[in-house]
């Protein structure tokens, strides 16, 4: 009588495959192009142009797809009992779109930094959320920033 | 006539949260079921669902969880008060006894 089963109260259909290693490569991509662009010699070359131009499309692109990611595992994986957990996660994100808008706006390695930074921030709660240690690593390959990931 | 369950999930947050237990009664085609009770039944994937008594209509007991994102009576529809085969009388983990 007194066995006790386990009564689901389920969301979402959810696929429960969430990493925030999408949105750090992202952010990693925004930084990679602001040195490319700042190596390059100004001219009025098309060549020129044609690989600025290109850098600034895939740095626009990367800075949105960090919004993307997070905003996906924020509104889809984090619950309001994980909220309780981390009542700084809605500024945390806040501050994650700010500073990617801004890393569309302007050619500013800091601020890519800083973006970076703040995903890496968001990766830690989400891996503890998970149960999962956490460790930050150089990325094996340009521009070698740090990055959290499960250890 | 009496069964433990164990919460898993959060759709009935704040209410219930995972991993707490609650007291059932079973249901019988005599029992009274009112809106905001929380009930038990069998999804059509034979596990154990518990969400709340939402609306009771013509078409059956529309039950729905607290969260927007619950899997519930908007995805499969009303149920029939034979599926509902329990009723949550106390919520073991946070009862006081006096």
């Amino acid at each position: 009588m007194f066995n006790i089963e386990i009564a689901k109260a389920h969301c979402d259909v959810p696929c429960g495959i969430y990493d925030p290693i999408s949105a750090q490569i992202a952010a990693l991509s925004v930084i990679r192009m602001i040195d490319l662009m700042e190596s390059l010699e100004k001219n009025d070359s098309l060549e020129y142009i044609n690989t600025i131009t290109r850098h600034i499309s895939v740095k626009e692109e990367e800075a949105e797809k960090v919004k993307h990611e997070i905003r996906i595992i924020w509104g889809d994986f984090i619950k309001a009992p994980m909220i309780e957990q981390f009542p700084n996660i809605h500024s945390l994100v806040h501050n994650i779109m700010a500073l990617a808008s801004a890393n569309r706006q302007h050619v500013s390695r800091a601020k890519a930094v800083e973006l970076l930074e703040a995903v890496n921030e968001f990766a830690e709660i989400f891996w503890s959320l998970k149960n999962v240690e956490t460790k930050k690593v150089k990325a094996n390959y340009l521009p070698n920033e740090e990055i959290v990931i499960p250890s | 006539m009496l069964k433990l369950f164990k919460i898993e999930g959060f759709s009935l947050f704040p209410l219930l949260k995972e991993n707490e237990v609650v007291l059932c009664v079973k249901l019988f085609s005599f029992s009274k079921i009112k809106i905001d009770d929380i009930v038990v039944f069998k999804n059509k994937d034979n596990s154990i669902m518990i969400k709340k008594v939402k609306e009771i209509n013509s078409n059956g007991y529309f039950v729905e969880g607290e969260n927007p994102d619950s899997i519930d009576s908007r995805n499969f529809g009303e149920l029939q008060k034979k599926e509902l085969l329990y009723k949550v009388l106390i919520n073991c983990t946070t009862y006081k006894f006096h």
